[in-house]
């Protein structure tokens, strides 16, 4: 695998475990993963200083600190949803009039939200896992040798990031961490803030290569 | 704080084995742009419904009979007999949409087995309607008119007795008629010949090059019933008379009393784009006060009082103003506000009239927001629900749609809006284009963009391929077709023909200011047109066409009988969809496409081999040689005609008509439509690569797109010529030194110092901008000021009774001031159905079989219970005209009570109710007697006295054994339906212009009482005495007559369509 499939590759697996936190409660299995590789610590600088994050056992600090924190920020106070925070009025806008959605739709995709329990297409999660399915289209045009199709599918990821996640997450990000109480929320939040920003710089290389 | 970047994340990333795999997939990529160019092989079972054969065999294509199919499918396919096809293009001729068409034509019989779509046509991408498929049914119409007619000597028209005559003998009498009257050379005689054409679906070469040729001001149209409301303030708003819309890539599509999404302009093509769009997401809204199709899927239906639309454009406005929520970059740059701003008198003008409560302080943008805020003060939502009779709600929901459509808006306006209602362009292309306008959505992707940019008129462009090019400006202005009373018309006052001939005071009284007025039209063509039965005030216009002192020659030119036909003194048969030649192009999307009508079977023909003896007779030749009749087409009958009008050529005719190529003869539409399609660089050079003419390549294509993604051509800058130090405009070079600006108008001035506006300035570049005399978006009409009529010169709209009372001339003759007793209602006839086009459809059994019991009068579910009307009962309506409060007549139909049309509005389709005089025809010396209409009308009995018309239904419609074509219609003796479900509603409406554009006002008033035991469903009552005092009170106390300033009888830049009149003849003759 060359280097420019490998580091894709490793964007979509970063949207998708980040995406994975954010779209709804951490479990057992997902948390003991986390524990058990260094590499993914590394994402998690503050929780390595909670001492209960190592010493409660996976089950009890799934139930009694991680998701009551996730539901307190994410459920209750904070909504991760670009129209609340795009909106003047600050409601959830699940209708097809949602710009979110539209940007899928004109670009080809439909979107079945009953696989999840989000209540409207532009959730946090569910843009990240858009630039999944971007990140693999780009790979596939990759792999045809199509440099034409390739460069079209980073810009619309350069796009969406720009008109949609970016414009809204940092701010988003940044709120939710002030509002959660543990360690892990608070990581999870700058992990994902920082990541998007140096993803966004990271297209900016790829563009520039392909057009030299 | 983590210390990292790009590297860390995605080595510590490349760890997370199956990342992809904790996402919960929510995303799956839809299909792509269908391509019919894909699947292109034979096969017995597509598995796509675009699916097409492959071009190259075209020529030479093989497939199962249907009947064979049925009989031998399945498994036994080695029993299947494969029918020699050979496809030639075509289009369809049914609405004004121009579908591509293609005939499979079976060359072993030579005959015509199916229609299908042409997939190389851009807009309508291979698919069609029904009607473009029964284009077969028509072809071979049981009814058809098989050869020329005439009336039988010593007979008199109405008397319907015929005798057959021969081609050669009809352009021999009608050239020298013609040639009489152009003989003469004085005013009177170049208004004394007229070509009057219904839906044209061709680009220049009759309604511009024939009738311009022959020197006379004698085009008329039907515009003035159909859309010269639609037209006018699009005109005085953009300078461009009808939107193009972006539908495909809208976000919000507002249909205003348009049904485009089912059977509206322009029929499936937009109706797919729209679909294309809500697949994206886009929301449809439709303001209609009954549920069309297009209504019942829209997100929005808004069932407004009929001509109350444009107080909700006008609210919308208001609301984006106050909230300074409109476009204020598109705004700034693009409306005319510094004028408007400067016209210090017009706002003087506003603050008497109680528009304006502050003058401005300044001439800044920020200055005319101010004003724009205080002139809209009053137009709230609140006010706007009460004025249309709606929820506010509906409103806060649009409100919302708009904001979050921003430029991608689209707005449809065509029918009932602008046709239904005097005032109608006020809440048609007045308030709904400049509403589209404060949220930037004119000209780009998804927005509405104009029909001039999208449309390619070049039928009459083939004047190279004759001894004369182009014909001079005519040297007359005829007032039977622009009467003074309405100097602003959109078009020509087409429906008032008999009215004005037959009106000696009106033309004396404008003979004393020395206009110069005929009281007869001498020889006057009808071209699929039908004025008896679709025109308001039919019998009128029987009374006029039965005098022969009003009417000269009548001459018909229509494939299929109609109501006019028997009137007139010739019925010629023209070619239908596949049997003439037409350049064609529409503004169905943000494109430039043309096609080509052909007449296939002479096509196919000639691609065998086979050889006409005259070669500008070839259509004529080739449909006798195959059996087909004397059908012929219109443009080889003119171009004969011109031939026989001016054989030597001393009038100056023919060398419009004679070959380049072959002096002496007539020119070929070979030659013709070669230069004509020519004229398009892009698809010569394509030809030219290909080794092809550009007439073969339309040949066996039939469709051509020579640019597409036109948008924003108001912002394109004038072509400029290094060398020849010349911008280009319209296509001429125009020297840098006859071209001055003012202010920021680029004008070109001529040697004569005569001047035209060619552009604007911006950002220090020469562009386009648009088509009015300031190059802006005239929120400010100053045309409407120097015309008289300055109250309407911005948007705006009554806000109360007393405002009503002083702006009559835009309030709707249907307002619910009107309507005031328990059983007055609003009838609303205009509305298309998708199986019919008013008089073109009678020819086909297959849309007249589905046209059956769907056209009744809807009446609201309450009000029939209010009025103790139940379903099938007949109903009478009596028309009162509400200027006047004359009653005109009635007319009796069968009531369906239905919640599809809002409390207090029915509705009733005008297309249908056709009726006939007689059964069939007997020709002297013919063997068979040609049937009338037999299967879409009913037989009636029409009985006159003083002025009062009673016609009544003598018979339905029964099943019959057709000789023509008897294979194809071995059915009709199957036929089951009994009568047309519809009345001749038309007849009892008077003519009502509208006071401005000359629109005729189709929404009438109506009360409603249950028939009694002498009445039938069918029955038509009228006065046209009283239709008479009705047309003249709108005339004489609603308009305001030229000229105007300078004695002009029209604003100068105003399209006068569609050739050119002599500068001279522009104004009155006292001036």
């Amino acid at each position: 695998m060359n280097e420019k499939v490998q580091e894709n590759q490793a964007r979509i697996n970063m949207y998708g475990f980040l995406s994975r936190l954010l779209i709804e409660e951490v479990d057992v299995q997902l948390l003991d993963t986390i524990k058990s590789s260094p590499d993914l610590l590394d994402f998690f600088p503050t929780c390595k200083e909670w001492r209960e994050f190592f010493s409660k056992d996976s089950k009890s600090l799934v139930e009694e600190e991680l998701n009551v924190d996730y539901t307190t920020v994410f459920l209750l106070n904070v909504y991760p949803y670009e129209s609340v925070f795009m909106n003047d009025e600050g409601y959830i806008n699940p209708s097809l009039t949602n710009p979110a959605l539209q940007f899928y739709l004109e670009h080809g995709y439909e979107i079945d939200l009953n696989k999840t329990r989000v209540l409207s297409p532009d959730h946090i999660a569910v843009e990240m896992e858009f630039m999944i399915t971007l990140i693999q289209e780009q790979l596939n045009a990759y792999s045809m040798f199509n440099k034409e199709e390739e460069r079209r599918y980073i810009l619309t990821q350069k796009e969406f990031l720009e008109n949609h996640l970016l414009k809204w997450s940092p701010i988003y990000l940044l709120s939710a961490k002030d509002t959660s109480e543990t360690p892990f929320y608070k990581d999870v939040c700058q992990t994902t803030l920082e990541f998007l920003l140096s993803d966004y710089e990271y297209i900016d290389t790829q563009l520039q290569s392909l057009t030299v | 704080m983590i210390k990292t970047n790009r590297r860390n994340f995605l080595k510590g990333a490349a760890a997370v084995i199956g990342g992809a795999a904790l996402a919960k997939g929510v995303f799956e990529k839809t299909e792509a742009d269908n391509r019919v160019a894909n699947n292109q092989e034979l096969t017995f079972e597509p598995k796509r419904l675009d699916y097409y054969p492959p071009f190259e065999k075209w020529n030479d294509w093989k497939e199962p009979a249907g009947d064979y199919w049925k009989k031998e499918g399945g498994t036994l396919r080695d029993g299947v007999k494969l029918i020699n096809y050979m496809l030639i293009p075509t289009v369809c001729n049914n609405c004004e949409a121009a579908c591509g068409l293609t005939a499979w034509i079976d060359k072993d019989t030579m005959t015509v087995r199916k229609f299908m779509g042409n997939p190389f046509h851009s807009g309508s991408r291979g698919r069609n309607c029904a009607k473009g498929y029964a284009a077969l049914s028509q072809m071979y119409d049981p009814d058809r008119i098989p050869f020329p007619l005439k009336r039988a000597p010593g007979s008199k028209r109405g008397e319907n007795k015929w005798v057959r005559t021969t081609w050669e003998e009809a352009l021999e009498t009608i050239g020298k008629r013609m040639r009489e009257v152009l003989l003469k050379g004085d005013q009177i005689s170049k208004k004394q010949i007229m070509y009057h054409v219904g839906r044209p679906n061709e680009n220049g070469f009759h309604v511009r090059r024939v009738v311009h040729s022959w020197g006379v001001d004698g085009r008329n149209t039907h515009t003035n019933i159909c859309s010269s409301n639609g037209r006018f303030g699009n005109i005085i708003t953009v300078g461009d008379d009808r939107t193009s819309p972006d539908f495909a890539n809208s976000r919000l599509i507002v249909l205003v009393s348009s049904h485009a999404a089912d059977a509206g302009h322009y029929y499936q093509q937009h109706a797919g784009y729209i679909a294309d769009a809500r697949a994206k997401g886009a929301k449809l809204v439709v303001i209609d006060p009954r549920m069309s199709n297009s209504a019942g899927i829209a997100d929005l239906w808004i069932p407004a009082w009929p001509g109350t639309e444009g107080a909700i454009n006008i609210a919308m406005i208001s609301r984006l103003v106050r909230e300074e929520k409109f476009n204020k970059k598109f705004v700034e740059r693009w409306f005319n506000w510094k004028q408007f701003l400067s016209a210090k008198d017009y706002l003087n003008y506003l603050k008497e009239k109680g528009s304006l409560t502050e003058l401005p302080t300044g001439e800044t943008f920020d200055n005319f927001v101010a004003v724009l805020k205080d002139i809209y003060k009053d137009y709230t939502f609140e006010w706007a629900a009460q004025e249309a009779r709606i929820p506010v709600s509906m409103l806060d929901k649009l409100y919302e749609m708009i904001l979050w459509a921003g430029d991608r808006i689209t707005q449809y306006h065509w029918r009932a809006v602008a046709a239904g209602n005097r005032g109608g362009w006020i809440g048609a292309g007045r308030t709904g284009t400049i509403l589209m306008a404060m949220m930037g959505a004119l000209g780009g992707p998804g927005g509405t963009g104009w029909y001039k940019w999208h449309t390619l008129s070049l039928g009459d462009k083939g004047g190279d391929s004759c001894v004369a090019e182009t014909p001079e400006p005519v040297k007359a202005w005829n007032e039977l077709l622009w009467p003074p009373e309405w100097p602003m018309s959109t078009y020509e006052l087409s429906y008032l023909l008999p009215h004005l001939l037959m009106d000696d005071e009106w033309r004396e009284k404008w003979k004393q200011k020395g206009l110069e007025i005929p009281d007869k039209v001498e020889v006057w063509f009808s071209r699929i047109y039908n004025p008896v039965w679709i025109n308001p005030d039919g019998f009128r216009w029987v009374e006029a066409l039965v005098r022969e002192d009003k009417f000269g020659l009548n001459i018909y030119l229509s494939p299929n009988w109609g109501e006019t036909a028997f009137y007139c003194d010739y019925i010629l048969p023209m070619g239908l969809a596949g049997e003439r030649f037409d350049q064609q192009s529409e503004p169905t999307k943000p494109e430039k496409w043309t096609v080509f009508r052909q007449p296939v079977l002479r096509i196919a023909l000639q691609k065998m081999g086979w050889k006409p003896n005259d070669p500008a007779k070839a259509t004529l030749e080739a449909h006798k040689k195959v059996g087909f009749g004397e059908v012929w087409e219109e443009d080889e009958f003119f171009v004969n005609l011109a031939f026989a009008i001016d054989p030597d050529g001393s009038l100056g005719i023919r060398k419009y008509w004679e070959s380049k190529q072959n002096p002496g003869k007539p020119v070929t539409m070979e030659e013709y439509y070669n230069a004509v399609f020519s004229k398009l660089p892009k698809l010569s050079q394509v030809c030219q690569e290909m080794g092809v003419t550009p007439f073969e390549y339309m040949r066996d294509r039939g469709a051509w797109t020579e640019a597409t993604d036109v948008y924003n051509i108001h912002e394109k800058p004038l072509p400029y010529d290094q060398e020849k130090k010349a911008y280009q405009y319209e296509g001429k070079w125009i020297p840098e030194s006859e071209i001055k600006i003012e202010d920021d108008r680029v004008y070109h001035v001529e040697e004569s110092g005569k001047k035209h506006k060619i552009g604007i300035v911006k950002d220090g570049k020469i562009i386009n901008g648009w088509k009015t005399p300031s190059g802006h978006i005239e929120f400010f009409s100053k045309t409407m000021v120097d015309w008289k009529w300055p109250e309407y010169a911005i948007p705006i709209y009554p806000r109360n009774r007393e405002d009503r009372k002083q702006m009559i001339h835009i309030v709707s003759q249907v307002h619910h001031d009107y309507i005031t007793e328990p059983n007055a209602f609003v009838l609303n006839p205009i509305y298309r159905l998708p199986y019919l086009v008013h008089t073109r459809s009678i020819n086909s059994k297959w849309c007249m079989e589905i046209a059956q019991n769907h056209n009744p009068i809807w009446i609201h579910k309450k009000d029939a219970e209010r009025l103790g009307i139940k379903r099938g009962d007949p109903i009478k309506l009596r028309v009162i005209d509400t200027l006047t409060g004359i009653e005109t007549g009635y007319f009796v139909g069968m009531a369906t009570p239905t919640e599809a049309t809002r409390p207090g509005v029915l509705a009733c389709s005008h297309h249908n109710g056709r009726w006939r005089l007689i059964n069939e025809v007997k020709i002297p010396g013919f063997e068979h007697e040609l049937g009338v209409m037999r299967y879409g009308s009913v037989l009636v009995d029409i009985k006159s006295q003083n002025g009062k018309y009673f016609m009544r239904t003598k018979e339905g419609i029964k099943p019959f054994k057709s000789w023509q074509y008897p294979e194809f219609n071995k059915d009709t003796k199957y036929i089951w339906w009994k009568g047309t479900s519809g009345v001749f509603q038309n007849a009892v409406f008077p003519a009502n212009p509208d006071p401005i554009s000359g629109m005729h006002c189709w929404h009438k008033k109506v009360l409603v009482e249950k028939a009694g035991p002498e009445d039938k469903i069918g029955d038509v009552f009228v006065d046209i005495n009283r239709t008479w005092e009705v047309y003249k009170a709108w005339r004489d106390q609603l308009t305001r007559p030229g000229p105007g300033p300078e004695g002009y009888r029209r604003p100068k830049w105003f399209p006068r369509p569609w050739f050119k009149i002599d500068e001279e003849y522009w104004k009155f003759p006292s001036a």
